[in-house]
Protein backbone atom coordinates (compact mmCIF):
# COMPACT_ATOMS: atom_id res chain seq x y z
CA UNK A 1 0.00 0.00 0.00
CA UNK A 2 1.15 3.63 -0.76
CA UNK A 3 1.27 6.11 1.76
CA UNK A 4 -1.78 8.20 2.19
CA UNK A 5 0.35 10.54 3.55
CA UNK A 6 2.89 10.94 1.52
CA UNK A 7 1.11 10.24 -2.07
CA UNK A 8 -1.91 12.63 -1.08
CA UNK A 9 -3.58 9.59 -2.76
CA UNK A 10 -6.66 8.48 -0.87
CA UNK A 11 -5.69 9.92 1.98
CA UNK A 12 -9.53 9.93 3.37
CA UNK A 13 -8.41 6.53 4.13
CA UNK A 14 -6.98 8.16 7.13
CA UNK A 15 -9.95 9.89 8.39
CA UNK A 16 -11.96 6.70 7.40
CA UNK A 17 -10.07 4.56 9.39
CA UNK A 18 -10.14 6.62 12.74
CA UNK A 19 -13.86 6.90 12.51
CA UNK A 20 -14.59 3.13 11.34
CA UNK A 21 -15.65 3.88 9.02
CA UNK A 22 -13.38 1.88 6.53
CA UNK A 23 -14.41 -1.97 5.04
CA UNK A 24 -12.25 -4.40 7.37
CA UNK A 25 -10.51 -5.60 4.19
CA UNK A 26 -8.77 -2.17 3.80
CA UNK A 27 -8.62 -1.59 7.35
CA UNK A 28 -6.69 -4.67 7.82
CA UNK A 29 -4.23 -3.46 4.73
CA UNK A 30 -4.05 0.30 6.55
CA UNK A 31 -2.96 -1.97 9.91
CA UNK A 32 -0.19 -3.64 7.85
CA UNK A 33 1.06 0.11 6.36
CA UNK A 34 0.88 1.47 9.59
CA UNK A 35 3.09 -0.97 11.31
CA UNK A 36 6.06 0.48 9.06
CA UNK A 37 5.09 3.99 8.71
CA UNK A 38 5.39 6.66 11.65
CA UNK A 39 3.30 9.03 10.08
CA UNK A 40 0.23 7.48 9.66
CA UNK A 41 0.73 6.04 12.55
CA UNK A 42 0.56 9.11 14.72
CA UNK A 43 -2.12 10.72 12.43
CA UNK A 44 -4.07 7.50 13.36
CA UNK A 45 -3.64 8.04 16.80
CA UNK A 46 -4.24 11.97 16.86
CA UNK A 47 -7.13 11.56 14.67
CA UNK A 48 -9.19 8.89 16.78
CA UNK A 49 -8.15 10.65 19.93
CA UNK A 50 -9.60 14.01 18.62
CA UNK A 51 -12.38 11.76 17.08
CA UNK A 52 -13.40 10.32 20.65
CA UNK A 53 -12.89 13.75 21.80
CA UNK A 54 -15.93 14.69 20.04
CA UNK A 55 -17.77 12.29 21.02
CA UNK A 56 -17.78 14.06 24.63
CA UNK A 57 -20.26 16.69 23.30
CA UNK A 58 -23.60 15.45 24.32
CA UNK A 59 -26.69 17.11 21.99
CA UNK A 60 -29.60 19.40 23.78
CA UNK A 61 -32.52 18.07 24.94
CA UNK A 62 -35.45 18.25 22.29
CA UNK A 63 -37.74 21.07 23.81
CA UNK A 64 -40.89 19.93 25.30
CA UNK A 65 -42.97 22.19 23.16
CA UNK A 66 -40.84 22.11 19.63
CA UNK A 67 -43.97 21.04 17.78
CA UNK A 68 -46.29 23.13 19.69
CA UNK A 69 -44.78 26.33 18.50
CA UNK A 70 -43.86 24.68 14.83
CA UNK A 71 -47.53 24.25 14.23
CA UNK A 72 -48.66 27.40 15.92
CA UNK A 73 -46.19 29.39 12.93
CA UNK A 74 -47.78 27.05 10.20
CA UNK A 75 -51.41 27.74 11.46
CA UNK A 76 -50.16 31.57 11.47
CA UNK A 77 -48.97 30.86 7.85
CA UNK A 78 -51.94 29.09 6.96
CA UNK A 79 -54.15 32.24 7.56
CA UNK A 80 -52.07 34.53 6.36
CA UNK A 81 -53.56 36.41 3.28
CA UNK A 82 -53.24 34.77 0.21
CA UNK A 83 -50.88 36.81 -1.86
CA UNK A 84 -48.24 35.93 0.87
CA UNK A 85 -49.08 32.04 0.63
CA UNK A 86 -49.18 32.52 -3.82
CA UNK A 87 -45.71 34.60 -3.27
CA UNK A 88 -44.37 31.83 -0.86
CA UNK A 89 -45.44 29.28 -3.76
CA UNK A 90 -44.34 30.32 -6.42
CA UNK A 91 -40.67 31.39 -5.84
CA UNK A 92 -40.62 27.55 -4.93
CA UNK A 93 -41.77 26.30 -8.20
CA UNK A 94 -38.66 24.13 -8.89
CA UNK A 95 -36.78 25.62 -11.77
CA UNK A 96 -38.05 28.82 -12.55
CA UNK A 97 -39.53 31.90 -10.08
CA UNK A 98 -42.84 31.58 -11.36
CA UNK A 99 -44.86 34.78 -11.08
CA UNK A 100 -43.13 35.91 -8.27
CA UNK A 101 -40.69 38.24 -10.23
CA UNK A 102 -42.89 39.69 -12.20
CA UNK A 103 -45.25 40.34 -9.10
CA UNK A 104 -42.79 42.13 -7.13
CA UNK A 105 -41.16 43.84 -10.48
CA UNK A 106 -45.11 45.26 -10.56
CA UNK A 107 -46.04 45.92 -7.12
CA UNK A 108 -42.78 47.89 -6.66
CA UNK A 109 -43.20 49.88 -10.18
CA UNK A 110 -46.80 50.70 -8.57
CA UNK A 111 -45.32 52.11 -5.35
CA UNK A 112 -42.85 54.10 -7.19
CA UNK A 113 -45.02 55.59 -9.13
CA UNK A 114 -47.47 55.87 -6.29
CA UNK A 115 -44.81 57.67 -4.04
CA UNK A 116 -43.84 59.98 -7.12
CA UNK A 117 -47.37 61.21 -7.90
CA UNK A 118 -48.43 61.96 -4.43
CA UNK A 119 -48.23 65.44 -2.93
CA UNK A 120 -45.38 66.17 -0.50
CA UNK A 121 -47.70 66.45 2.85
CA UNK A 122 -46.06 67.72 6.05
CA UNK A 123 -48.49 65.73 8.73
CA UNK A 124 -47.96 61.85 9.19
CA UNK A 125 -49.29 60.13 6.68
CA UNK A 126 -50.53 57.12 8.93
CA UNK A 127 -50.88 56.54 12.48
CA UNK A 128 -48.78 54.55 13.77
CA UNK A 129 -50.77 53.51 16.26
CA UNK A 130 -53.56 52.54 14.34
CA UNK A 131 -54.73 48.51 14.03
CA UNK A 132 -54.58 49.13 10.24
CA UNK A 133 -50.55 50.32 10.42
CA UNK A 134 -49.89 47.10 12.86
CA UNK A 135 -51.82 45.13 10.28
CA UNK A 136 -49.27 46.04 7.37
CA UNK A 137 -46.43 46.31 9.29
CA UNK A 138 -47.14 42.07 10.10
CA UNK A 139 -47.49 42.05 6.54
CA UNK A 140 -44.20 44.04 5.79
CA UNK A 141 -42.56 41.10 8.33
CA UNK A 142 -43.43 38.59 6.13
CA UNK A 143 -42.58 40.34 2.48
CA UNK A 144 -38.94 40.45 4.75
CA UNK A 145 -39.40 36.46 5.18
CA UNK A 146 -40.13 35.47 1.72
CA UNK A 147 -37.42 38.00 0.10
CA UNK A 148 -35.37 35.62 2.55
CA UNK A 149 -36.72 32.65 0.54
CA UNK A 150 -36.10 33.97 -2.28
CA UNK A 151 -32.61 34.37 -1.84
CA UNK A 152 -32.39 30.98 -0.10
CA UNK A 153 -34.00 29.75 -3.16
CA UNK A 154 -31.90 31.52 -5.28
CA UNK A 155 -28.82 29.97 -3.73
CA UNK A 156 -30.04 26.43 -3.34
CA UNK A 157 -31.50 26.18 -7.10
CA UNK A 158 -28.75 24.69 -9.66
CA UNK A 159 -27.30 27.43 -12.43
CA UNK A 160 -28.66 25.24 -14.36
CA UNK A 161 -31.71 24.49 -13.41
CA UNK A 162 -32.64 28.49 -13.81
CA UNK A 163 -31.17 28.91 -17.30
CA UNK B 1 -26.88 8.48 7.70
CA UNK B 2 -29.81 7.08 5.80
CA UNK B 3 -30.49 3.72 4.21
CA UNK B 4 -32.15 2.94 0.84
CA UNK B 5 -35.63 1.86 3.31
CA UNK B 6 -35.23 5.24 5.12
CA UNK B 7 -34.54 7.68 1.62
CA UNK B 8 -37.37 5.46 0.07
CA UNK B 9 -39.81 6.31 3.62
CA UNK B 10 -38.46 10.02 3.56
CA UNK B 11 -39.24 10.36 0.00
CA UNK B 12 -42.68 8.76 -0.05
CA UNK B 13 -43.89 10.63 3.29
CA UNK B 14 -43.12 14.14 1.79
CA UNK B 15 -44.43 13.32 -1.52
CA UNK B 16 -47.72 12.45 0.82
CA UNK B 17 -47.19 15.91 2.22
CA UNK B 18 -47.23 17.35 -0.57
CA UNK B 19 -50.39 15.98 -1.23
CA UNK B 20 -51.88 17.44 1.91
CA UNK B 21 -51.40 15.00 4.37
CA UNK B 22 -50.53 16.44 7.47
CA UNK B 23 -49.78 13.12 9.15
CA UNK B 24 -46.81 12.36 7.13
CA UNK B 25 -45.54 15.68 7.73
CA UNK B 26 -46.33 14.87 11.52
CA UNK B 27 -43.94 11.45 10.89
CA UNK B 28 -40.99 13.37 8.86
CA UNK B 29 -41.02 16.20 11.97
CA UNK B 30 -40.75 13.12 14.27
CA UNK B 31 -37.55 11.41 12.79
CA UNK B 32 -35.45 14.27 11.67
CA UNK B 33 -36.45 16.88 14.47
CA UNK B 34 -33.62 15.76 16.53
CA UNK B 35 -31.06 15.57 14.00
CA UNK B 36 -31.57 18.95 12.71
CA UNK B 37 -32.04 20.39 15.69
CA UNK B 38 -28.63 18.99 17.24
CA UNK B 39 -26.69 19.76 14.19
CA UNK B 40 -28.37 23.37 14.30
CA UNK B 41 -27.08 23.21 18.22
CA UNK B 42 -23.62 22.13 17.28
CA UNK B 43 -23.47 24.77 14.91
CA UNK B 44 -24.71 28.31 16.47
CA UNK B 45 -24.09 26.94 19.48
CA UNK B 46 -27.19 28.16 21.36
CA UNK B 47 -29.94 26.37 22.24
CA UNK B 48 -32.49 29.34 21.88
CA UNK B 49 -31.54 30.13 18.47
CA UNK B 50 -31.48 26.43 17.51
CA UNK B 51 -34.57 25.89 18.43
CA UNK B 52 -35.62 29.21 16.99
CA UNK B 53 -33.62 27.59 13.24
CA UNK B 54 -34.89 24.24 13.66
CA UNK B 55 -38.91 25.69 13.20
CA UNK B 56 -37.76 27.68 10.34
CA UNK B 57 -36.21 25.11 8.73
CA UNK B 58 -39.84 23.04 8.68
CA UNK B 59 -41.68 25.80 8.52
CA UNK B 60 -39.91 26.15 4.75
CA UNK B 61 -40.50 22.43 4.30
CA UNK B 62 -44.00 23.01 4.95
CA UNK B 63 -44.43 25.89 2.65
CA UNK B 64 -42.88 24.40 0.06
CA UNK B 65 -44.43 21.23 0.30
CA UNK B 66 -46.22 21.74 -2.99
CA UNK B 67 -43.34 21.96 -5.54
CA UNK B 68 -41.28 19.31 -3.94
CA UNK B 69 -39.60 16.82 -6.00
CA UNK B 70 -37.60 13.94 -5.13
CA UNK B 71 -34.80 15.00 -7.06
CA UNK B 72 -32.41 14.33 -3.74
CA UNK B 73 -32.36 12.37 -0.58
CA UNK B 74 -34.50 14.24 1.68
CA UNK B 75 -32.16 14.99 4.06
CA UNK B 76 -30.19 16.28 1.80
CA UNK B 77 -32.57 18.54 1.16
CA UNK B 78 -33.44 19.12 4.31
CA UNK B 79 -30.10 19.78 5.47
CA UNK B 80 -28.92 22.27 3.21
CA UNK B 81 -32.26 24.70 3.93
CA UNK B 82 -30.77 23.95 7.71
CA UNK B 83 -27.04 25.01 6.87
CA UNK B 84 -28.33 27.84 4.56
CA UNK B 85 -29.98 29.07 7.74
CA UNK B 86 -27.49 28.25 10.19
CA UNK B 87 -24.36 29.63 7.57
CA UNK B 88 -26.91 33.15 7.21
CA UNK B 89 -27.10 33.34 11.26
CA UNK B 90 -23.26 33.21 11.79
CA UNK B 91 -22.51 35.67 9.19
CA UNK B 92 -24.78 38.25 10.44
CA UNK B 93 -23.64 37.63 14.10
CA UNK B 94 -20.42 38.13 12.80
CA UNK B 95 -21.04 41.48 11.44
CA UNK B 96 -23.44 42.35 14.19
CA UNK B 97 -20.30 41.76 16.26
CA UNK B 98 -18.06 43.89 13.96
CA UNK B 99 -20.80 46.88 13.98
CA UNK B 100 -20.97 47.01 17.50
CA UNK B 101 -18.11 46.10 18.69
CA UNK B 102 -19.24 45.23 22.31
CA UNK B 103 -17.17 43.88 24.80
CA UNK B 104 -19.48 41.73 26.46
CA UNK B 105 -19.50 39.16 29.16
CA UNK B 106 -19.17 35.54 26.87
CA UNK B 107 -22.11 34.32 29.27
CA UNK B 108 -24.33 37.52 28.50
CA UNK B 109 -25.20 37.20 24.89
CA UNK B 110 -25.54 33.70 24.13
CA UNK B 111 -26.78 30.97 26.54
CA UNK B 112 -25.01 27.82 26.05
CA UNK B 113 -26.39 25.40 28.05
CA UNK B 114 -25.34 21.77 28.23
CA UNK B 115 -27.14 18.83 28.57
CA UNK B 116 -26.92 17.37 32.25
CA UNK B 117 -26.92 14.19 33.47
CA UNK B 118 -25.85 14.51 37.08
CA UNK B 119 -23.31 12.05 38.10
CA UNK B 120 -21.02 13.41 40.73
CA UNK B 121 -19.92 17.03 41.33
CA UNK B 122 -16.12 15.87 40.16
CA UNK B 123 -17.18 14.28 37.17
CA UNK B 124 -19.40 16.74 36.28
CA UNK B 125 -16.87 19.57 36.70
CA UNK B 126 -14.48 17.34 34.55
CA UNK B 127 -17.02 16.59 32.06
CA UNK B 128 -17.72 20.19 31.94
CA UNK B 129 -14.11 21.27 30.74
CA UNK B 130 -13.96 18.88 28.54
CA UNK B 131 -17.03 19.04 26.80
CA UNK B 132 -16.07 23.42 26.94
CA UNK B 133 -12.83 22.50 25.42
CA UNK B 134 -14.67 21.08 22.88
CA UNK B 135 -16.71 23.41 21.85
CA UNK B 136 -14.31 26.26 21.91
CA UNK B 137 -12.47 23.97 19.35
CA UNK B 138 -15.44 23.82 16.77
CA UNK B 139 -16.15 27.03 17.65
CA UNK B 140 -12.89 28.50 16.68
CA UNK B 141 -13.67 26.52 13.04
CA UNK B 142 -14.95 28.56 9.95
CA UNK B 143 -18.49 27.93 9.59
CA UNK B 144 -17.68 25.74 6.23
CA UNK B 145 -15.34 23.56 8.04
CA UNK B 146 -17.73 23.63 10.91
CA UNK B 147 -20.70 21.87 8.78
CA UNK B 148 -19.00 19.34 7.60
CA UNK B 149 -17.46 18.15 10.16
CA UNK B 150 -21.05 17.97 12.48
CA UNK B 151 -22.32 16.20 9.22
CA UNK B 152 -19.39 13.93 8.65
CA UNK B 153 -18.58 13.16 12.75
CA UNK B 154 -22.00 13.55 14.05
CA UNK B 155 -24.55 13.00 11.29
CA UNK B 156 -22.29 10.29 9.79
CA UNK B 157 -23.06 11.67 6.15
CA UNK B 158 -20.99 10.20 3.21
CA UNK B 159 -18.58 13.28 1.29
CA UNK B 160 -20.83 13.22 -1.71
CA UNK B 161 -23.55 13.64 0.52
CA UNK B 162 -22.20 16.55 2.69
CA UNK B 163 -20.58 17.69 -1.10
CA UNK B 164 -24.42 18.29 -2.09
CA UNK B 165 -25.55 20.29 0.32
CA UNK B 166 -22.59 22.10 0.78
CA UNK B 167 -22.33 22.81 -3.26
CA UNK B 168 -19.15 21.83 -3.99
CA UNK B 169 -17.06 18.72 -5.03
CA UNK B 170 -16.28 15.58 -3.21
CA UNK B 171 -12.56 16.66 -2.84
CA UNK B 172 -13.29 20.29 -1.14
CA UNK B 173 -15.60 18.62 1.26
CA UNK B 174 -12.76 16.02 2.24
CA UNK B 175 -10.42 19.14 1.95
CA UNK B 176 -12.20 21.23 4.00
CA UNK B 177 -12.50 17.88 6.68
CA UNK B 178 -8.78 17.60 7.03
CA UNK B 179 -8.33 21.40 7.60
CA UNK B 180 -11.10 20.98 10.01
CA UNK B 181 -9.67 17.84 11.81
CA UNK B 182 -5.79 18.90 11.84
CA UNK B 183 -7.12 22.07 13.70
CA UNK B 184 -9.02 19.53 15.98
CA UNK B 185 -6.33 17.07 16.34
CA UNK B 186 -4.00 20.40 17.48
CA UNK B 187 -6.44 22.08 20.00
CA UNK B 188 -7.81 18.36 21.41
CA UNK B 189 -4.42 16.62 21.61
CA UNK B 190 -4.16 17.24 25.22
CA UNK B 191 -7.47 15.48 26.15
CA UNK B 192 -6.18 11.96 24.32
Amino acid sequence: MQCPIKTKENAEILLDYSSGKLTPDLSAIFQSHMESCEDCRAFSIAQRSAWEALDAWAPMPIPADFDRKLYARIDQYEKSRWWIKLWHRSIWQSGSFGPAMPIATACLTLAVGVMLWLPVNNKPAVDLASPQTKMESSDLEQIETTLEDLEMFRQLTPTSARS
Amino acid sequence: MTSAFALERDTELMLRVRDGDSVSFGLLLERHRGPVIHFLYRMVLNDAIAEELAQEVFLRVYRSRASYEPTAKFTTWLFRIATHLALNWIRDKKNEKKQTRLDEDPEDGISRQVVDLRPTVEQKMVRDVRLQEVRNAIETLPSNQRAAVLMHKYQEMEYSQIAKILRCSESAVKSLLFRAYETLRLRLAHMA
